[in-house]
Formats: structure tokens, C-alpha cells, sequence
């Protein structure tokens, strides 16, 4: 977990690791590949085999159902459309949303997107989740069902990293680091 | 073709044909907008591009009449005579050349300039669908390839439809006293020629809009997801 103030680049730092964006000096290593000898083509495709989003802003394409959101890095890679639907169907009842698969996020309540938007994340199998602020926008009792939502995830294998500036998240198992003005100031 | 990529290929078309059956109200508007310009504008190609040869073969005919003459032989002045009337009735047909010609500047330049807005605002209003589908792995150059089949998939079918009204429109008009019936025979071969012009058009533009798609790319797409509160 990366805590910090607003502005202090927690941000910036996991689109630098999400292949978002350039870093401006240093180097970055990810799964045993340095990052700085990659094209901008295998950044894109790294991001997409090994990585998955979760933003504040929840980031659904509003215009289509949220299995066509989930199933959509699917399609990409070239998976079927039979193999594709069911493994989308899979993770929707992964997080308790299979009832939601016909839906537009504009039907679903905030929570619900969310969590649409993790099983996106999480559909491909990803090795790390990347969430920038994923309970931002959700009340305490929307926040804590994400919270067990994802770290159930993260007891599954995937590695989570996320951004927050609400200390309350924070439990005694979390690896927690503090960044100040775009430097790191505390780990634990 | 292996699986895979039969699979990436159908997703690509699916992408397409989805983006505007998705968009369909945004495009609605364009399309009404690009049928109306392209009909106008082909229906008035045809007709300036018939009375021009109409005009012109008319004058190559009165002037190889009038070179059977010298000034000196009997039947000069009636010629004469016959030639200046008939320009008279050929004046109508000149001026339909004209008049084509003004029709598709204005209407062509106003559908180019409103296509060139509408465009616009559709990619500012998929900024941020843009930013979603590269946070989950697309490349730019995918997605922009994606918009810019959507845009040309789009627009050919409409001004193939267009083409086709206008067509119709001016056999409809050649029925009334608005066009001399003497066009008549060269709409045909004026339509033809029109409709290679416009192919040849919109396979340089597609190789233009192909070449230029890293052109379209956005520097930072972080920018284009959401708002941090």
C-alpha cells in the first residue's frame, strides 16, 4: 500500500509501473526485465498480459454491459469469443456480479462498478493489480466490501499494489510504504 | 490465418461495427449531415459535368459547321445566323454548368468543415474510452485504427447511399423543365466518370488517413482517465 498526501506522486509512480508512463531518471525492473530496453509496443503488450487496472474513477466504457467490459482484454489478445464470454461470466461470478452481466454501468450502483472493473482487471490473470484509489468514491461500507474483495484476490496470488491516502485501510499484514514530494519516506 | 489471429481480426471488425452501432445517435447526426452534402453535391457533379460536354460538343460541332464556310459563301450568314440563336437556348445550359459548380463549392466546403468539428468532438468525447482501452493493454496505434475503420466504414456507406439518391435525383429532374432534356444522354457517362473519381478519392484518402495514424496518437494518456479527487 502507498500512502501520501494528495500531490505527492502516488499517481504518477503507478502509471510509471503500469507502463503508463516514462520515468524521468532511475530504473525500473519488472519480473526480472528492465523496462527501459522495452519498445513502447512491448510496454503495451506487457501491460496488457501482466498487468491490470483499478482507478477511482471506475473507468467503465459506459456504452457497453459490464461482461462486454470484462471480456474486452480478452478479445484483444485474440481468445475466442465462446472461451472469451465464459471466462468473463466466470470472473463476474468471481465477484458476486453474475446478475449484473447484461447491465451498463449506468444501471449499476458505485460499488458494483467497481467491482466490474476489478473483475476486468483481474480476467487476463494478471502477475500485479495496479488500484489508484479504488475506494475513493465509495462509502465506508461499499469501501470494505471492495477491501475483502480484494484481498481475497491478493490471497489467490496476484500481487496488489495500491494507492491510498485513507490510513484506515491499512491492517497489520499490509506492506506499507509513505511517500512525500515524489520520494519514498517510510516502509514497512 | 492461425486461430489467434482470425480471432484478433474478428474482434478488430466486431470493434468496428460495435463502435458505431454504440455511437449510433452521434453518428446519426453526421450521417444526415454527409447524405444531404453528398447528395447535393453529386447530383450537382453530374449535371455541371454532363452540361459541360454537353456545351462543349455543341460549340467543337458549331464551330466545325462554320469552318465548312469562308465568309465569302452564301450560306456563311445564315450559319451565322442559326449558330447564335441555338448559343442562345446553349446559354441555359452553360449557365447549369455554372450554377453546379457554385452549388458544390458551397455545400462541399460547409459539409467538409461541420465533418472535420464532428470528428473532432466525437474523439474529445472518446478521450477518455480511449484512455480506458490503453490502461488494459491496447496500443495507441490499435485504437486510433479502430476509430479511423469506424469513421471510413461509416462514411463510405453513406456517400454510397448518397450517390445512389442522387442518381435518382437527377433522372427525377431531367423530368422537369429544369434541365434541358439534351443533357440527357451524357448523365450516364458523367455518372460513371464520378464514380471513379470518388473510389480513386477515397482510396488515396484511406492511404493518407493509414499513414498518418501515428499522427492521431495522444502523448499522454494518463491524462485521459478520470479526474483524481
Amino acid at each position: 500500500m502507498i500512502l501520501g498526501q494528495s500531490g505527492c506522486g502516488k499517481s504518477t509512480l503507478l502509471n510509471i509501473l503500469g507502463f503508463m508512463d516514462h520515468p524521468t531518471s532511475g530504473t525500473y525492473i519488472f519480473n526480472g526485465i528492465d523496462t527501459a530496453a522495452l519498445t513502447d509496443e512491448q510496454k503495451t503488450l506487457f501491460r496488457g498480459e501482466t498487468i491490470g487496472f483499478v482507478f477511482q474513477s471506475l473507468n467503465l466504457i459506459a456504452t457497453m454491459t459490464a461482461l462486454e467490459n470484462i471480456e474486452l482484454p480478452l478479445g484483444y489478445r485474440g481468445v475466442s469469443k465462446s472461451k472469451r464470454l465464459d471466462t468473463a461470466r466466470q470472473t463476474l461470478e468471481r465477484v458476486g456480479l453474475s446478475h449484473r452481466q447484461d447491465h451498463y454501468p449506468s444501471d449499476m450502483s458505485g460499488g458494483e462498478q467497481q467491482r466490474v472493473a476489478i473483475a476486468r482487471a483481474i480476467v487476463s490473470n494478471p502477475l500485479l493489480i495496479l488500484a489508484d484509489e479504488p475506494t475513493g468514491n465509495l462509502d465506508r461500507y461499499t469501501a470494505e466490501e471492495i477491501m475483502r474483495l480484494l484481498k481475497s484476490i491478493n490471497r489467490a496470488g496476484t500481487t496488489i499494489i495500491m494507492v491510498t491516502h485513507d490510513e484506515s485501510l491499512i491492517t497489520e499484514n499490509t506492506h506499507t510504504i509513505r511517500m512525500q514530494k515524489g520520494e519514498t519516506t517510510q516502509e514497512k | 490465418m492461425n486461430s489467434k489471429k482470425f480471432n484478433k481480426v474478428c474482434f478488430f471488425l466486431t470493434n468496428i461495427l460495435g463502435g458505431i452501432f454504440r455511437h449510433r445517435q452521434r453518428y446519426l447526426f453526421m450521417g444526415i449531415l454527409i447524405f444531404v452534402v453528398s447528395v447535393a453535391v453529386i447530383s450537382s457533379l453530374i449535371i455541371s459535368l454532363s452540361a459541360k460536354e454537353c456545351y462543349d460538343e455543341w460549340e467543337k460541332n458549331a464551330s466545325d459547321k462554320l469552318n465548312e464556310y469562308t465568309v465569302y459563301d452564301s450560306g456563311y450568314e445564315e450559319m451565322l445566323i442559326q449558330i447564335n440563336t441555338e448559343k442562345e437556348d446553349y446559354k441555359k445550359i452553360e449557365s447549369l454548368y455554372h450554377s453546379g459548380n457554385i452549388i458544390i463549392l458551397s455545400f462541399g466546403s460547409i459539409g467538409i468543415v461541420t465533418l472535420f468539428f464532428v470528428v473532432k468532438m466525437t474523439i474529445n468525447e472518446r478521450i477518455r474510452e480511449i484512455g480506458i482501452l490503453y490502461s488494459i493493454g491496447m496500443s495507441m496505434k490499435y485504437i486510433f485504427m479502430t476509430l479511423l475503420w469506424e469513421f471510413t466504414v461509416f462514411i463510405s456507406c453513406v456517400i454510397f447511399t448518397g450517390f445512389i439518391t442522387a442518381i435518382f435525383s437527377v433522372k427525377i429532374l431531367l423530368r422537369t423543365d429544369f434541365i434541358p432534356d439534351v443533357i440527357n444522354k451524357y448523365t450516364a457517362s458523367s455518372a460513371g466518370v464520378l464514380a471513379g473519381v470518388i473510389a480513386v478519392t477515397f482510396v488515396l484518402i484511406l492511404v493518407i488517413l493509414l499513414m498518418l495514424q501515428y499522427k492521431f496518437a495522444v502523448t499522454s494518456p494518463v491524462r485521459m482517465i478520470g479526474d483524481r479527487k
